[in-house]
């Protein structure tokens, strides 16, 4: 699987990556952060726009022509993460339906090789259950196996 | 390790650039944090040990499909 991703910066902590994304609408900063969440090991990944006032936008739609490129490198910086916190379970959550609907076409699309590498769960309105192509979830939980 | 040892496919080279730990101690998007504590806290985690049970389950009967499956 050969995937076109952006170059990315991170900290030296690996909990904050950047990016540009580059098409028609011009160059656009982007910024991943893996936060942990009030549970042990659980960090929940932002992922937005940053804005020229300095604010993040985790809502704004760029229609940049590159979406699959962008989602490539997302799914690169929790390689990264996880290879520096290997225990760590990873919760995305989109903001919108839509790009929700293109994790679960992303994930899907390369499940096979996703799945060498990561446990995927996905969220029903029934609760967790392991990822299943087709299904509607509203969010997903991924965890490195080591 | 030299360069071409490199997993690039799936991890790109990273750039360490400092000034982005200038981020590290900062929510750069609360709602989301919100919205992902509220939603643990209402629905817990998965069943980790439930899951794998289910998944090794579904892995033997596709094995098991696979091999009673002409293949002429």
């Amino acid at each position: 699987m050969h995937l076109d991703k952006y170059q990315t910066k991170s900290g030296e902590q690996n909990q904050v990556f950047e990016f540009v994304s580059i098409g028609p609408k011009g160059r656009i900063p982007k910024l991943v952060q893996y936060l942990p969440t009030n549970y042990k090991n659980l960090y929940n990944l932002g992922f937005g726009d940053k804005l020229l006032s300095g604010d993040f936008d985790d809502k704004v739609i760029s229609n940049n022509g590159d979406s699959e490129k962008v989602l490539a490198t997302v799914v690169s910086t929790i390689y990264n993460f996880t290879d520096k916190n290997p225990e760590a379970l990873v919760h995305i959550k989109s903001s919108t339906e839509s790009r929700t609907r293109l994790y679960r076409i992303g994930i899907t699309k390369y499940l096979d090789e996703v799945r060498k590498h990561f446990d995927i769960f996905g969220k029903t309105e029934n609760g967790w259950e392991d990822f299943e192509p087709n299904t509607n979830y509203s969010a997903f939980l991924v965890k490195r196996k080591i | 390790m030299n360069i071409n040892e490199i997993d690039t496919i799936k991890k790109p080279i990273v750039i360490i650039d400092k000034s982005l730990d200038f981020y590290n101690d900062k929510v750069l998007f609360p709602e989301k944090l919100a919205e992902a504590n509220k939603m643990l806290r209402e629905v817990g985690l998965p069943d980790f040990t439930k899951l794998e049970l289910e998944r090794k389950e579904k892995e033997a009967q596709k094995t098991s499909a696979d091999k009673s499956t002409p293949t002429d």
